[in-house]
């Protein structure tokens, strides 16, 4: 083994390490879920078989792709919103020092109560229409946007503030060349972390308030029928749709106007 | 070089202290001329307040009593036209070196592009237009610094520490570069570090700062030709005096720059 071949194969190692280990776990789970449900003779636990089946069936039906598109349609409603909000005000709270006094205290009272507690309120002022998932995501993402933003602009190194103010920039040239870009490697994780979190929320929503998407699938199969294959197609669309928008969003750090935030 | 542009007339500069009524004074009576052209380095003890004499010159501080005159007006804030290097590197991380050093370049300016060629081509970084400082070593940031403060042309250059941070065959390779560019440019250079030897390299005067509350405790002219000999007696003798100055013995001083200027390769050490 000669010196500079020994790096690439490490790392030629490593890539198919990377590969070959989270599939071998996949395959193990996948054995061991298929042999539990066949050792304890369960009727009503689906095989993964069984699982596969039944997405084949929703999407046979026409059902799957109308109730992913009906969650990602609340998802990009409600989180939409909280983008196009959340921003701006975490920004103007991070940078102007009274308005943080003012609004910081009510922000964080407000953060820790769960959107699922909200649902009830929810269904109160909006009914059962697309208005109340879209209302609880918007709650649930607005928080992380808006405190990552905050905290984005508290941190920003003083240096380039003052090294922008030298050069006699006004504040909207400051806040355009020197304050967003700043912000933004810790704003685009903080709407990562949002974006999760309304994943989350919109199938809690449809549970309730709605009758469509996955959430309401997972309820419905349930309760028409004891349809668990159906409920456990929903759960995995739920992680690999979950997964998609992680990586769609982990794409946007990449970017050189950003990467720097990211410590290489 | 001939009328002073920066003068300072009995500059006092106190600090709240952590309890009330206890103020924590930094600068006391300072008195300072700085010609045009002329390049001053500011050396003193760490901790002196050398770097806060600095930030009130540039207008980034307020002081406490006295006068801070720039060009015949005093000082209430930072001015485009004199530009500050700062120690821990001001460049913008999501800029590439192009947009860094036109940072300070009007957008209508025709000559834009030329400009930046000219200080791109001067500070050593063609081939970098289009890194990202990420990419670049700290040297290399600490260049794209002083071609963003060239390029939007100052009058006045106030350097804080520029080098410090860096290594030492960087450093002395950035000292020898920065006099070539001020020999080329002539701007007024107001330069503070703690490094004597640096000092004593760079500037047509020293002034040696006193522990705090900080006073100009000497002012040292180096008349010698650059680039300096830095194995010439004269050279030695007015290092040896800084050192005396700050209160260090000038045997201890030379016996801690020793192992720094060995790599110089000039100097015959046994």
């Amino acid at each position: 083994m000669s010196g500079p071949e020994l790096p690439t194969r490490a790392r030629r190692h490593e890539a198919w390490l990377k590969v070959a280990l989270p599939i071998g776990v996949a395959v193990a789970f996948l054995v061991f879920w298929d042999l539990s449900v066949r050792v304890s003779g369960s009727d009503i636990f689906p095989t993964p078989i069984a699982v596969l089946k039944g997405i084949g069936q929703l999407a046979q039906e026409g059902l799957l792709l109308k109730y992913v598109a009906a969650s990602l349609f609340r998802v990009t409603m409600g989180f939409g919103l909280a983008v196009i909000l959340g921003i701006p005000l975490g920004l103007l709270l991070g940078w102007f020092q009274k308005l943080y006094y003012a609004f910081n205290p009510m922000i964080q009272v407000l953060r820790p109560i769960s959107p699922i507690a909200w649902i009830p309120v929810a269904i109160l002022w909006f009914h059962v229409d697309d208005r109340a998932p879209i209302f609880l995501i918007f709650l649930a993402s607005v928080f992380p946007i808006t405190v990552s933003a905050m905290a984005a602009v508290q941190n920003i190194q003083p240096v380039y503030i003052r090294a922008a103010r030298n050069f006699g920039i006004g504040r909207l040239e400051l806040f355009r060349r020197v304050i967003f870009p700043a912000t933004l490697p810790q704003v685009l994780t903080g709407i990562r972390i949002a974006l999760g979190v309304a994943w989350l929320v919109v199938v809690a929503a449809e549970m309730i308030a709605v009758n469509s998407g996955l959430g309401y699938l997972i309820i419905d199969a349930r309760n028409a029928g004891k349809r668990y294959d159906l409920v456990v197609a929903g759960m995995v669309m739920i992680g690999l749709i979950g997964l998609g928008l992680d990586v769609l969003v982990r794409q946007l750090e990449k970017f050189d106007e950003v990467r720097w935030g990211y410590g290489r | 070089m001939s009328k002073p542009v920066v003068v300072l007339q009995d500059l006092w500069m106190s600090f709240p202290g952590k309890r009330d009524g206890e103020a924590i004074h930094v600068l006391e009576r300072v008195n300072l001329e700085v010609q045009e052209g002329e390049f001053v380095c500011i050396v003193g003890p760490s901790g002196c307040g050398k770097s806060t004499l600095l930030n009130i010159v540039a207008g980034f501080l307020p002081h406490t009593r006295g006068h801070v005159t720039v060009e015949g007006q005093p000082v209430h804030g930072p001015d485009p036209r004199r530009i500050f290097v700062f120690q821990e590197n001001g460049i913008f991380p999501w800029l590439t070196v192009h947009d860094n050093i036109c940072f300070g370049i009007r957008r209508d300016n025709p000559r834009r592009e030329e400009i930046f060629r000219h200080y791109v081509e001067m500070v050593g970084l063609k081939g970098f237009e289009n890194a990202y400082p990420r990419e670049l070593s700290g040297g290399m940031r600490q260049r794209v610094e002083i071609a963003r403060a060239l390029a939007s042309s100052p009058e006045i250059i106030y350097m804080d520490e520029p080098f410090g941070a860096l290594d030492f065959l960087t450093r002395l390779k950035m000292r020898s570069d920065l006099i070539r560019i001020w020999q080329e440019e002539r701007k007024t250079i107001l330069f503070v570090t703690h490094d004597i030897e640096e000092a004593v390299q760079l500037a047509d005067r020293v002034i040696v700062m006193s522990r705090r509350p900080a006073t100009v405790q000497e002012v040292i002219r180096v008349d010698l030709p650059r680039p300096r000999d830095l194995d010439a007696p004269e050279y030695l003798a007015l290092r040896d005096r800084i050192f005396t100055c700050m209160g260090v013995s000038a045997n201890i001083g030379a016996a801690e720059v020793k192992p720094e200027r060995a790599p110089s390769g000039t100097h015959g050490s046994p």
